[in-house]
This record gives C-alpha cells, structure tokens and sequence, in this order.
C-alpha cells in the first residue's frame, strides 16, 4: 500500500504527461495523384495540356531546348510526447512531386510523378 | 502512520527535487524523404540509362537544375536525431535566481543518404554519384552562469525549406541575391555551407562580415 502511493505519488509528480500532434501541408495541391500516369503520354502531351490538367506549377525551368514543370507539395507531421524529465518528438516530412520535360515544340519527352505522401 | 509517511514523503521529496532542479532529456527525430535506395541509384549504367529511365525508376527528384542543354538531377533522404539534456534551478530558486546557473547538453547524429545524375543534352545519363553520410552531427556541453543560450546544436542547415518553395517577392531583392537563389540553376545538398561557389556573393553574408556582432 505504502509502495504503491509511493509509486502513484511519483507518478503524479514525475511523469505528468502532455502529447503534442500536429500536421502541415505546403505547395501544390497535389491534383496529379487523382489522375492515371498513363494519360500523359510521351510525344504526344502538351505543356498547355498538363498546365490546364494539373495547374500552376511550382517551379518552371528554361532548358536549352524546352522546358520543364515542377510541383511540388510537402506534408509533415510531429508526434511527441512531453514529461517532466522526458520529452520526445518525431516529426517526418513526405514530398508529392511531379515533372515534366518538354522539348522545343512543347511536347512532352520525359515524366514523373508521386504516388502519394510517402511514395517514391 | 508516523511510519508510513516518511517512505511516502522521502519518494515525494526525491521526485519533487528532481523536477525542482529543472532536468528535462529530450530526443527529437527528424525524417525527410525516406526510402532512398543507393545500391538501385548505382545500377544505372552511364552511357546507356536515360532521363526516362531515372525518373520512372526513383520518381519525381528531391531537386534539378540544367546548364545548357544538360540536366542534374538530385535525390536526397536525411534523418536526423537530436538529444539534448537541461538542468537548471529555475524551480528551486525562482525564475530569476534560477538564471545564474544552467547546465546544458546536446548531440546530434545524422544519416543521410545523396544520388546526383548528370544527363547529356541528349538526355542520357553522363555520371552518376551517391553519397551516404552516416556520423555524428555535432556536440555541445555547457555550464552557464548568467547566460541564458537556446540552441546548442544547430541543425538548421539540414531543416531548410525546399528552393521551390521561395516566395517570388524574394526575386525583388538585390541581383545579388536573385542571382544566387539556388533553384535558378544551382543543385545542392541540404545544409551546404555557405560562402563557397554560387553563395560567395550572398548579401546576407556579406552583411555578417561586415557587422560580425
């Protein structure tokens, strides 16, 4: 009895416990996930298709001989707990990405895009 | 009852001065873009791989960047854990006594994983590089008196916000600046140091120069 008031009492004044969540998101709103990668077809799409399709992008780079679209869309997340003596915290962030080559002609040579949060 | 409270008052005391003293342990783990593979990153053959190839193997990158007709392309995990132990009398002495004596500790590690393409105007991959980067961080103790310090490791270079993400008032600047915002051609590993190569011209360097304090 006497241990376990004790240990209680400890308890109560060492282990007092917080929690910490939270999330974030920040970019593009990543639209390409929704769509089937198969409908962006090499030599054949346009960049006026894909801006019209997948939006703004975050980045536009001027190559020699074209173009290339960049989105982007950062999510993290932290987890955590808070002690008396302890406290620890995790926190991961994930990149949705999507890109696009195109050649002088505006016409797509190259793709990639994300498969979710957390994906390649 | 006289002999009951003395265990219960003794393990009381004995939490109630431990958290008098302030002592606090506290492990942060930071995690970017996991899942790199390197020995996959390696198995493309230079000469023959394509632009095409590297994109559906690896996805999207971290960051790209072209000269000319050529194209970098960068692909970066980074984990990072941070310990750090604080002790102080804040709680024994009142917010204000407490200040004279703080005691501070802090360690960082990192594992860190890089694989840089470099593409031919052909779009056919010219090199490719890997990096794995797996030690300590960095270390710090301190005893203080008076002095009240914040951050003991810092790790902020490794924390940095992707460059698509700078805000277009930033290319308003000085040229000096618009000139050297990475993601104008620059590929670069998070937590790069400065005052090297496309930085030297920062004007927020050179401003630290000029007034050190």
């Amino acid at each position: 009895m006497r241990l376990a008031l004790a240990l209680a009492l400890a308890a109560a004044v060492g282990l007092t416990p917080g929690c910490i969540r939270n999330s974030a998101r920040r970019g593009i709103e990543p639209i390409w996930l929704e769509m089937d990668p198969t409908s962006f077809v090499v030599g054949n799409t346009t960049r006026a298709e894909v801006l019209d399709r997948v939006g703004v992008p975050s980045q536009v780079l001027a190559l020699e001989n074209g173009t290339a679209l960049y989105y982007l869309l950062e999510r993290s997340r932290a987890d955590g707990v808070i002690l008396l003596f302890y406290n620890q915290r995790v926190e991961s962030s994930y990149f949705d990405r999507a890109i696009f080559f195109f050649d002088d002609s505006d016409v797509l040579t190259e793709f990639s895009v994300s498969e979710g949060a957390g994906a390649r | 009852m006289i002999r009951r409270l003395p265990l219960v008052l003794s393990t009381a005391l004995a939490a109630g001065l431990a958290a008098g003293l302030g002592s606090s342990c506290s492990v942060v783990e930071l995690r970017i873009d996991q899942g790199l593979d390197l020995a996959e990153c390696n198995g493309f053959k230079e000469g023959e791989a394509s632009l095409g190839d590297v994109l559906a193997a690896l996805g999207p990158p971290v960051e790209f960047g072209a000269r000319g007709g050529q194209i970098a392309l960068l692909y970066e995990s980074v984990r990072l854990k941070e310990t750090q132990l604080g002790i102080s009398l804040g709680a024994v002495l009142g917010a204000g006594a407490g200040d004279y004596f703080k005691f501070s500790y802090g360690s960082s590690g990192t594992d860190r994983k890089a694989a840089l393409f470099l593409f031919s105007e052909g779009h056919v991959l010219e090199g490719v590089n890997t990096l794995r980067f797996e030690e300590p961080f960095g270390r710090s103790g301190s005893i203080q008196v008076l002095v009240t310090v914040d951050e003991v490791v810092s790790t902020g270079g490794l924390r940095a916000s992707p460059d698509a993400f700078v805000e277009p008032r930033e290319l308003l600047n000085g040229i000096q600046w618009s000139q050297n915002l990475t993601h104008s051609a620059l590929v670069e590993l998070r937590g790069a140091r400065g005052r090297m190569g496309q930085h030297a011209l920062d004007p927020e360097l050179s401003r630290a120069e000029a007034n050190p304090d």
